[in-house]
C-alpha cells in the first residue's frame, strides 16, 4: 500500500513525452484551421484528485468537454475542456464560421472531432511510440455544463484507487489569442506499475 | 449574512452554528446535507464514489459514500444530535457524459449507496434531487435544513 511515486527522471522522460504530443497537436490543429496553434510546455505531475478542477478555473464556470476513454495495454482517460466562449471560438475557427452564439449540432461535433480524434490521438501516439505502448482511443463524448459537474465523475474513476492522479496537461493558444483550453490525460493507477516499467525499459533503448 | 463555507469534493463539514453549507458542480458527485432538528446541527458531504475497497493505497477516506456519512454522523452524535431527530436530503449522482455507461454508474451507485447508509444509522431521507443528465449546485442552510438546488438552464428551487 505504498503511494504512487515519481522520480525526477521519470517526470522529465514523460514530460518529453507530453510535449511531443503536444507539438504534433497544435501541428494538426494549424493545418485543420490554418491558424497558428501553440500549446503550453506540459505539466506532468502526480496531483490529488480534489485540486484539479482548480487548477482549469472555477467550479461554477461553464465549460465545454470532450471525453474519451483510452484502452489498450494501459487505461486512463482523456478530457478536454474550453471554457463557454472559447469553445464557441474554436468551433467557429474549425468551421470557418464567425461568432456564433450557441453550440450548434455542427459545432458539437466539430469540436468532439478536434478535440476527440485530433488532439487526443496526438497524445496518445507519441505514448505509444515513445514508451512501445499498444493504446487505443474511444468514441469522444461532449457534455457542457459546470467545470467541476463535467470532472467530477472522471475523476472519480480514477480516485478510488490512488491518491493522486498521475496527469499530463497542456494549455494552448491560437495566435496571439490565449484561447485557455486545457487537455488532461489522466492514467489509470492500475496501469501505473506497467508505466513506470515502460518508462524503465525506453531509458535504456 | 450567514458565512458561506465550501464543500470540495472529499471534504465534509459540520457546521454547529447558522452557516450556509455550498456545494458547487454537483455532476455524478453526491453530497448528503443531514440536519438534526432538535439542535438544529447541520453537515453536507460530497463525496465522488461508492467504493473505498477499490483503494490500492492510504487516500482520503472522505471521497467514499460510506466512509464520509459514517464519519459525518459519527461527529454529529458526538455533538449531541440523536438520529431520531435528523434528516436527510441527497442531492447529485447525474450522469454528464450521456452514453459512458462506466461513468452514469458513478453516479447511480453513489446516490444509492449514500440513500442506504444514511437509512442503516435511521435517518429518514425527506427529499431528494438525483440523477438525469444536467450537474447541480447546492446551498444548505443549517437555520432551518433547507436546501436551494439550482441547475444550468433549469429553474433554481427549493428543497
Amino acid at each position: 500500500m505504498t503511494k504512487m511515486k515519481l522520480s525526477e527522471e521519470e517526470i522529465r522522460i514523460l514530460g518529453n513525452i507530453a510535449d511531443i504530443g503536444a507539438k504534433n497537436a497544435s501541428k494538426y490543429l494549424s493545418v485543420m484551421t490554418k491558424k497558428k496553434f501553440s500549446v503550453s510546455i506540459p505539466w506532468v505531475s502526480l496531483y490529488p484528485y480534489e485540486e484539479i478542477p482548480q487548477t482549469v478555473g472555477k467550479p461554477s464556470s461553464i465549460v465545454t468537454s470532450v471525453y474519451m476513454k483510452v484502452e489498450g495495454e494501459v487505461k486512463g482517460a482523456i478530457i478536454v475542456i474550453f471554457p463557454e466562449k472559447e469553445a464557441l471560438f474554436m468551433a467557429d475557427l474549425l468551421l470557418d464560421k464567425k461568432s456564433s452564439t450557441e453550440l450548434d449540432d455542427m459545432a458539437k461535433s466539430a469540436l468532439t472531432e478536434a478535440a476527440g480524434n485530433i488532439l487526443a490521438n496526438a497524445y496518445l501516439n507519441a505514448i505509444s511510440d515513445k514508451l512501445k505502448i499498444k493504446l487505443t482511443d474511444s468514441i469522444p463524448h461532449l457534455a457542457t455544463d459546470m467545470l467541476n459537474a463535467v470532472l467530477g465523475g472522471v475523476l472519480a474513476q480514477f480516485a478510488c484507487k490512488s491518491e493522486n492522479a498521475l496527469i499530463f496537461k497542456n494549455n494552448f493558444k491560437i495566435g496571439k489569442k490565449k484561447i485557455n483550453g486545457h487537455a488532461f490525460i489522466l492514467f489509470d493507477p492500475d496501469s501505473f506499475d506497467i508505466i513506470k516499467n515502460k518508462i524503465k525499459n525506453a531509458r535504456k533503448g | 449574512m450567514l458565512e458561506k463555507v465550501n464543500i470540495y469534493m472529499g471534504e465534509f463539514k459540520v457546521a454547529k452554528n447558522p452557516t450556509i453549507l455550498q456545494a458547487i458542480g454537483l455532476g455524478s458527485c453526491v453530497s448528503a446535507c443531514i440536519f438534526d432538528r432538535s439542535t438544529k446541527i447541520g453537515a453536507m458531504c460530497h463525496i465522488m464514489h461508492s467504493d473505498s475497497s477499490l483503494a490500492k493505497e492510504k487516500i482520503n477516506l472522505y471521497r467514499f459514500a460510506d466512509q464520509a456519512i459514517e464519519a459525518m454522523v459519527k461527529e454529529m452524535l458526538k455533538l449531541g444530535c440523536h438520529t431520531r431527530s435528523m434528516v436527510a436530503k441527497v442531492f447529485g449522482g447525474a450522469s454528464m457524459f450521456q452514453n459512458v455507461l462506466s461513468l452514469n454508474k458513478i453516479g447511480e451507485d453513489n446516490v444509492k449507496v449514500v440513500i442506504e447508509k444514511l437509512k442503516s444509522h435511521d435517518i429518514k431521507v425527506i427529499a431528494k434531487d438525483v440523477g438525469g443528465t444536467v450537474g447541480r449546485s447546492i446551498w444548505f442552510d443549517t437555520t432551518d435544513g433547507s436546501v436551494v438546488v439550482s441547475q444550468i438552464n433549469g429553474p433554481t428551487r427549493e428543497m
